[in-house]
């Protein structure tokens, strides 16, 4: 590399004495294409292509981006363990306090005497209203009550058609019965 | 297999139509000679990184303005010429010009003491890759562009006029005084023509 280059160097400054513009030209071409490279550094790409906008910048995401989303969901179950582990003690020990096995029986039991309490006050009010209908239903069955009934209804029939003949009779010529 | 113009069109076509794969294409394509332009005009590694950033997103940027009848990557080295010239006219880089003004050379800041060092001795020393860096580093930045763009990138007379916006007949003389500055920077360093 270091002799093609000094050879390079040795012609253009040859030629540059010595020839025409030309061939001086195509000499410095020669030695320039003879220097090293100037290293490109690494990412510069995307880094250019975050900087136009055109590829997102890394690390910075959308609230629906799924690691984003992912790292909340962690976030919140380890604030809601915290909060557990603070809280639970406190509520456990009153609950734990009623499923006393005497408390628990004795709660069951009160809850079974009120359940047949009132269902003994609904036997006796639903007695009371059978008692009533066995004494309504006795008067009409008799036949006295059935004898007034048959009566009245004759009474009706017989009222009914004199009330019938009556109007007729107060109808206009010009009056067609329906058919 | 299409030539590379065709091939540009073809990654400029499809980065249009938003092809993340076609913009990273068009970057690796290019990214040697525009960084290596940029690194050599503004010599300082960073800068030239952030400032080919730069090129590159003007020309996404602008992408849906170029002219396909143009060589893209003349284009992109316009827009390269037009970053690394307004940043140098921003920050005044100093530059030692191995030329003053009326085009006479200035080498007393980098001709060896003859007395002190004898040519032999500077030559085993002398590391010429640096020497020949140094002497591209010592032109005027002007003048660096075109040999850059000449000599390292294969431009055109006409071409490099186009990119730098400079008159035809500029770019010759500019070419011209870089040149004969850098031959007589290496021979005062000690390195000579090939002996007849």
């Amino acid at each position: 590399m270091q002799r093609r280059l000094k050879k390079a160097v040795q012609i253009w400054l040859e030629q540059e004495q010595t020839s025409s513009d030309h061939a001086s030209e195509q000499a410095l071409r020669q030695v320039m294409s003879s220097l090293p490279e100037v290293p490109i550094p690494v990412g510069f790409a995307e880094r250019v292509l975050v900087s136009a906008g055109i590829v997102p910048e890394p690390g910075r995401t959308g609230l629906l981006d799924p690691a984003w989303a992912l790292r909340f969901t962690l976030a919140v179950s380890l604030l809601l363990s915290g909060l557990a582990a603070v809280l639970v003690p406190s509520l456990l020990q009153p609950t734990l306090g009623l499923l006393h096995p005497a408390r628990l029986i004795g709660a069951i039991l009160g809850g079974v005497v009120a359940f047949f309490q009132r269902l003994g006050a609904g036997l006796a009010y639903w007695r009371d209203v059978s008692e009533a209908g066995a004494v309504l239903s006795s008067v009409f069955s008799s036949p006295t009550f059935l004898g007034v009934m048959a009566l009245s209804v004759l009474l009706s029939l017989v009222a009914f058609r004199f009330l019938q003949s009556l109007i007729d009779s107060e109808r206009s010529a010009s009056y067609v019965r329906s058919i | 297999m299409s030539n590379p113009k065709q091939q540009d069109a073809e990654l400029i076509q499809e980065a249009l139509d938003g092809s993340q794969e076609a913009h990273r294409q068009l970057v690796l394509r290019y990214q040697r000679p525009v960084w290596g332009l940029l690194q050599r005009m503004v010599r300082d590694s960073m800068l030239a990184e952030d400032l080919a950033q730069e090129v590159f997103v003007k020309a996404f940027r602008a992408l849906g303005t170029f002219d396909r009848t143009r060589k893209f990557s003349s284009w992109l080295f316009k827009i390269a010429h037009n970053t690394a010239i307004d940043y140098l006219r921003r920050k005044r880089l100093d530059t030692v010009a191995l030329e003053t003004p009326d085009g006479e050379p200035d080498l007393l800041a980098v001709v060896p003491d003859s007395e002190s060092e004898s040519p032999d001795s500077a030559l085993q020393r002398q590391d010429l890759a640096r020497d020949l860096e140094a002497s591209l580093e010592r032109l005027r930045p002007e003048h660096r562009e075109v040999v850059l763009l000449r000599f390292h990138e294969g431009l055109s007379y006409e071409e490099i006029a186009e990119v730098t916006d400079l008159p035809l007949g500029t770019v010759k003389t500019h070419l011209f005084r870089a040149r004969k500055a850098m031959a007589r920077y290496l021979t005062a360093r000690g390195w000579e023509p090939k002996k007849r």
